[in-house]
């Protein structure tokens, strides 16, 4: 337009369009033309100043705008190219979410990537720009996450695609963005989750609850009292084992994971003086830990978490004992009935107790299993007699499911139903109670059971002995099929404690297994038991 | 470029696996699907059905396997003059992040995470596609 002009007022001045050749007559017009011509370019140069001033300031205002927008997202932001070098653009926040100012740092040491995986790290970011796999199926690939220097802060890492007008990637856009109230949030969510169905669980089983509380004064007592010879370590062994199973058949976590905790650092200690010291240390942080988890939650617990032994019974049940009592004709008949209808209970409803235990665990180490299925009969007992057993039901029913219960791909791809099932059967046989714990899963595996015995210098006994007598080996100290410590077993602790809880009780334990079929342990208890005094008398 | 008539070969030691991603294939129309459960059997029917005159277009290829790992399989064919171009999918569980990074450097073509769905077995074959079509160009 103005350019127009300008030609426009040439021609008037000179009479031709381009300066080429013009021929002047008169001195004083050229003068003037000349002088008009000069006004008039300065006039458009001052116009164009205008313009260009106000192009800018319109510049500025967006690029402001966007400085404020990416600042306010309180996202870290910054681009890097192929050189890996980040570019002179990065939102304010990078200085709080990756601690540093990005332009011109390499976006491996941004992002603080240690000096031995750099290497990888530069070839994945190279492959990001290749495109010889999609970008977001690569991008998923790479650091998802800045380890901040202040642990808990949780900053999340995107990846976006800058393409220049060949479609070629010319850089690449990385977002951080803080997700620690999220996260934080989220853990909060869960912990009360963890808690109600705690205090549920609790509920639900009061009585189960109240001999816990008993059972793990007893045993962190004891824990204070070892004095130190092998057959002690092995007991605290045992102890902290029980303890772990206990606690996370109530769904304890922090609990059951400072037994862990514990278990892992006695069995790392190689001498004896530190081992004590370590278990001194151990019973004083379980009693505290025991006991603040108690007191937090007294207002609902109330008197279930008094150490003193107590038991609900059911009204009815009192009025059927009066009346057994008012209809009695001897002590003896009183005393019969009082263990009959106060003091026994279902066998069948002890071990339904430990359902929802099975089905926590199960879901903790990715597998599924059905609630337990009972066959035979259904004796009553005196709880107070089977304790020990009760109190190593969680080690076992954790065997059983560590060992013996396949992952769900692996069942299905042996033909078997997705849920593992685990089958009680009680039988009574004078004076003698008979339980039977079936499972369908993988069972125990002999051959690398043998090569085991073998590379631990035991080659004789590997070859001779019969499949039976290897199998019966799990129940020894220190003897564990499985490949790595899980949390739920594992340490060759867990059977061995179950037997000599089972001996306590002057039972046996059996066990018989076939590779694919499934893994039975049998418990023979010698026991009075109350149905059968009843039919005695 | 893999096309319908394409002959695959799925390495996994999970039957399970294995019959997952026959099925997806199936259901797009694949027809000449056979199967492997371990690196060594996998290199065995490689080079069986090359020197047989019908060698596979493209192999899916689990990362944790008895005998040879899926990488192993991988770093095989690019040495081999035989397969240095076969199309080589890792099939993959979501946490595997690293190794997978890893067998792509050493020259898979692409990866899929289990559970596999036929969409995304689609666009992967796509993009494969994609490339061997720049790489001919």
């Amino acid at each position: 337009m103005h350019s127009k002009r300008l030609s426009r007022q040439f021609k008037k001045s000179f009479g031709v369009t381009t300066p080429a050749r013009v021929s002047v007559k008169n001195q004083s017009k050229l003068t003037e033309s000349l002088s008009n011509f000069c006004a008039m370019i300065e006039e458009e140069y001052q116009r164009m100043e205008v313009e260009i001033a106000g192009a800018n300031s319109n510049f500025d205002q967006s690029n402001r705008l966007f400085d404020a927008v990416v600042n306010s997202l309180g996202q870290g932001f910054l681009l890097f190219g192929t050189d890996l070098i980040c570019l002179p653009f990065a939102s304010k926040t990078c200085r709080d979410l990756l601690e540093c100012h990005p332009p011109g740092k390499t976006i491996s040491e941004v992002l603080k990537i240690p000096p031995e995986e750099v290497e990888f790290f530069v070839s994945w970011c190279r492959m990001l720009f290749d495109e010889r796999i999609k970008f977001e199926d690569l991008a998923a690939l790479g650091p998802s996450q800045f380890i901040h220097s202040d642990v808990r802060r949780v900053v999340q890492l995107e990846y976006k695609p800058c393409r220049g007008g060949d479609g070629k990637i010319w850089s690449i856009v990385m977002i951080a963005t803080d997700k620690t109230s999220e996260f934080a949030a989220r853990k909060e969510a869960e912990e009360l989750e963890d808690h109600v169905k705690l205090i549920m669980n609790i509920l639900r089983n009061k009585n189960r609850f109240r001999q816990f509380v008993a059972e793990m004064r007893r045993m962190i007592d004891e824990l204070d009292r070892m004095s130190w010879n092998e057959d002690d370590f092995a007991t605290s062994k045992r102890l902290l084992h029980t303890m772990k199973g206990l606690s996370s058949a109530f769904g304890l976590a922090k609990l059951k994971s400072s037994c862990h905790q514990a278990e892992t650092v006695l069995c790392d200690l190689a001498d004896r003086d530190s081992q004590i010291q370590h278990l001194k240390a151990v019973s004083i942080s379980l009693q505290f830990e025991f006991d603040s988890l108690l007191e937090s939650n007294r207002e609902i617990l109330g008197d279930i978490a008094r150490p003193e032994s107590k038991r609900e019974i059911d009204t009815t049940v009192l009025y059927n004992f009066l009346h057994a009592i008012a209809s009695a004709s001897s002590k003896d008949e009183i005393a019969r009935a009082y263990r009959h209808q106060i003091l026994s209970i279902s066998m069948r409803k002890l071990f339904a107790d430990y359902d929802a235990y099975i089905s926590d665990l199960a879901a903790q180490l990715g597998k599924k299993v059905e609630p337990i299925r009972f066959v035979g009969e259904d004796p009553s007992v005196v709880e107070e007699e089977i304790r020990p057993l009760l109190s190593t039901l969680p080690q076992l029913f954790a065997n059983t499911l560590d060992h013996g219960i396949e992952p769900v791909e692996e069942r299905l791809a042996a033909g078997k139903p997705p849920a593992g099932v685990i089958e009680v059967g009680f039988h009574q046989v004078k004076g003698t109670l008979r339980i039977s714990i079936r499972d369908d899963g993988k069972g125990i595996d002999v051959t690398s059971l043998r090569k085991k015995f073998e590379s631990e210098g035991q080659a004789k006994f590997a070859r001779e002995a019969s499949d039976q007598e290897i199998i019966n080996k799990i129940f020894d100290h220190g003897v564990s099929t499985a490949k790595f410590i899980s949390e739920v077993s594992g340490r060759g602790v867990g059977m061995s404690a179950v037997k000599d809880d089972v001996l306590k009780l002057g039972g046996e334990i059996n066990v018989q297994s076939r590779v694919g079929i499934g893994t039975t342990i049998t418990i023979e208890l010698p026991m009075e038991l109350p149905m059968n005094e009843k039919a005695a008398g | 470029m893999i096309t319908k008539d394409a002959r695959i070969l799925l390495v996994d030691d999970l039957n399970l696996i294995r019959r997952m991603l026959r099925q997806c294939l199936d259901e797009m129309g694949f027809k000449y699907i056979e199967d492997a459960t371990d690196g060594n059997e996998a290199i065995f029917k490689l080079s069986k059905a090359r020197s047989k005159g019908v060698p596979f277009d493209l192999l899916f290829l689990d990362w944790n396997m008895p005998n040879k790992t899926g990488i192993e399989v991988v770093e095989y064919c690019r040495a081999s003059e035989l397969f240095k171009d076969l199309p080589i999918i890792m099939v993959t569980a979501e946490a595997e992040k690293k190794n997978v990074l890893r067998a792509l450097m050493n020259g898979a073509n692409d990866y899929i995470v289990k559970p596999v769905s036929a969409d995304i077995l689609r666009a992967k074959l796509d993009h494969i596609n994609e490339q061997l079509k720049k790489k001919v160009g």
